[in-house]
């Protein structure tokens, strides 16, 4: 499917959980070195559990959109469940066809996310 | 020029993408191929294929005279003085890095200076900044001005008797600025006559005529897939009363003139910077590319981009969310603009763009120094060559109406 198909545009337009988290448990930065996007990626966790996702991003509509994504199907979820999601659920997910040069620009808010966990689980 | 006829002798253009006419306009990233230049590389492999110099048989005799002659015709095509200056490269990025540590490894001190530019691409950055760490000299950057030129007498002044070496391009890859070389030059010597030049002109050679001893640089790199060659052929021009000054950096067979157990003696020619097989059928197929760029003229291939260049700020004057780095004059810049339109992200715009068959590149355009300059995380190329014309700038800008629809 068309990636500037409506539904999708229309998570672009109004992405959820766009913003910050004050006081958040992780806060990760994500860099995608072949296209220069950026994001800040916040978790607010407790218990081993996700309980608020947040990001904020200087990135393309596919980078907007995963982010989003990402952000909502976490929250509630405990970190092993989290740690289980894979790049190929995520795609599936977002349910667009996406070229090879654009996959990298899905999978950065999980890579953030991977890097931000590992990071938070060694403290 | 006759850009209808020129046209036809590419077939790739006539293919369709998403069911749409294809629109190449991603020149400066690699140009299309006339089907001279493709034959020539396919009647090579099914004619003369073997390898040169080293056989005494009739299809080696051959493939070594074709090579040869390639390098002659290359060399006379941008005015060097002999065809010993003319050395082969895998490309640009191999250019500068055999120039970077076959010349740096052997002439840098520690606290020497090399001055390179704001704007220039990785692969004429990286390895001059990567020399510069191992043998502990400077790499001094210049600037680039709010209105993306440079003030090249705030420049001269930084050059001391430590500077070595100036690192120039000819033409940027992404603003599109044409340096006025041979002035520049003369200019740096007067502040230090020992200063050496190396200069990249893959953004240049394609678009201007270039005569390289008049030019008066010591090296200049030249890229032959952004010049209608096949991939995989650099061009690198090094002043013959340099060439001892520069050590080979890949060792091996074809370079050499005596191997004993202890030690090596080496050609004294541009083949020592050549050693093992080199690309023959691209190097014969980039001399048929030179025979191309001929019978056309430099001269009409630059007034055409020209012409273009005016066309693209005539119509972009409607677009008042649209931001052009660079120059607005034609004159100043070869055929390639580097934009943004307000609130759309240029791999968005690329993405809506290529789906209408229009292929641009979007990104940082492997110059992110520049790119962290402006404040931008990336932005769109359009670039012309001598096959584009006014339909396509035409279908472009229609394409970008198009993608305003979609994503704002």
């Amino acid at each position: 499917m068309d990636i500037y198909r409506e539904e999708f545009m229309e998570i672009y337009k109004n992405p959820m959980n766009q913003g910050k988290i004050e006081k958040a448990s992780l806060v990760e930065h994500g860099t995608n070195e072949a296209c220069g996007d950026e994001m800040d990626l916040y978790l607010k966790i407790e218990n081993g559990k996700v309980i608020d996702a947040k990001f904020e991003a200087e990135s393309c509509s596919v980078g907007i959109v995963s982010s989003a994504i990402l952000t909502d199907e976490i929250k509630g979820k405990t970190l092993a469940e989290v740690k289980a999601f894979s790049k190929k659920d995520l795609l599936e997910l977002i349910g667009v066809n996406l070229t090879t040069s654009r996959i990298k620009c899905a999978t950065l808010p999980l890579e953030t996310l991977v890097k931000g966990i590992e990071e938070y689980e060694r403290k | 020029m006759n850009t209808s006829r020129i046209k036809k002798d590419f077939p790739i253009l006539k293919r369709e993408v998403n069911g749409k006419k294809l629109v190449y306009l991603d020149n400066a990233a690699t140009s299309q191929k006339p089907l001279s230049v493709v034959e020539k590389i396919s009647d090579f492999y099914l004619t003369n294929n073997a390898n040169i110099h080293r056989g005494l048989h009739t299809l080696s005799e051959e493939a070594s005279e074709m090579y040869d002659e390639a390098r002659e015709n290359i060399a006379d095509f941008f005015g060097a003085a002999k065809s010993d200056e003319i050395i082969f490269t895998s490309g640009t990025t191999e250019s500068a890095n055999l120039i970077a540590f076959g010349w740096g490894e052997k002439n840098l001190k520690p606290h020497d200076e090399i001055l390179v530019l704001l704007s220039e691409h990785h692969s004429n950055f990286v390895p001059w900044q990567e020399i510069a760490k191992r043998k502990n000299a400077k790499l001094i950057v210049e600037n680039i001005q709010p209105d993306y030129s440079y003030n090249f007498t705030e420049m001269y002044k930084k050059i001391t008797d430590n500077t070595k070496l100036v690192v120039l391009s000819h033409a940027s890859n992404v603003l599109g600025n044409i340096l006025e070389i041979k002035t520049i030059i003369n200019k740096c010597q007067k502040f230090n006559p020992n200063l050496r030049f190396f200069v990249d002109g893959a953004q240049a050679a394609p678009h201007l005529e270039v005569n390289l001893q008049s030019l008066g640089c010591d090296f200049y790199a030249i890229s032959g897939h952004k010049m209608l060659g096949p991939t995989g052929v650099g061009i690198l021009y090094i002043k013959k009363e340099i060439q001892n000054e520069v050590d080979p950096i890949k060792f091996g067979g074809g370079m050499i003139k005596e191997v004993y157990l202890d030690e090596t003696t080496l050609k004294n020619s541009c083949e020592k910077y050549e050693g093992g097989t080199p690309n023959i059928s691209g190097v014969i197929g980039m001399s048929e590319a030179i025979n191309y760029l001929r019978e056309i003229g430099m001269e009409n291939i630059r007034k055409h981009e020209v012409e273009l260049l005016k066309y693209f700020f005539e119509k972009a004057q409607d677009h008042e969310d649209m931001t052009i780095y660079g120059s607005m004059s034609p004159l100043e810049r070869t055929g390639l603009v580097s934009f943004n339109i307000k609130k759309i992200h240029p791999h968005d715009l690329a993405a809506v763009l290529a789906n209408e068959g229009v292929a641009v590149r979007s990104g940082h355009h492997c110059a992110m120094p520049l790119h962290k300059h402006l404040q931008i995380p990336g932005s769109v190329r359009a670039s012309f060559y001598l096959y584009n014309d006014e339909s396509d700038i035409d279908a472009l800008f229609t394409a970008i109406d198009k993608a305003r629809k979609i994503l704002l």
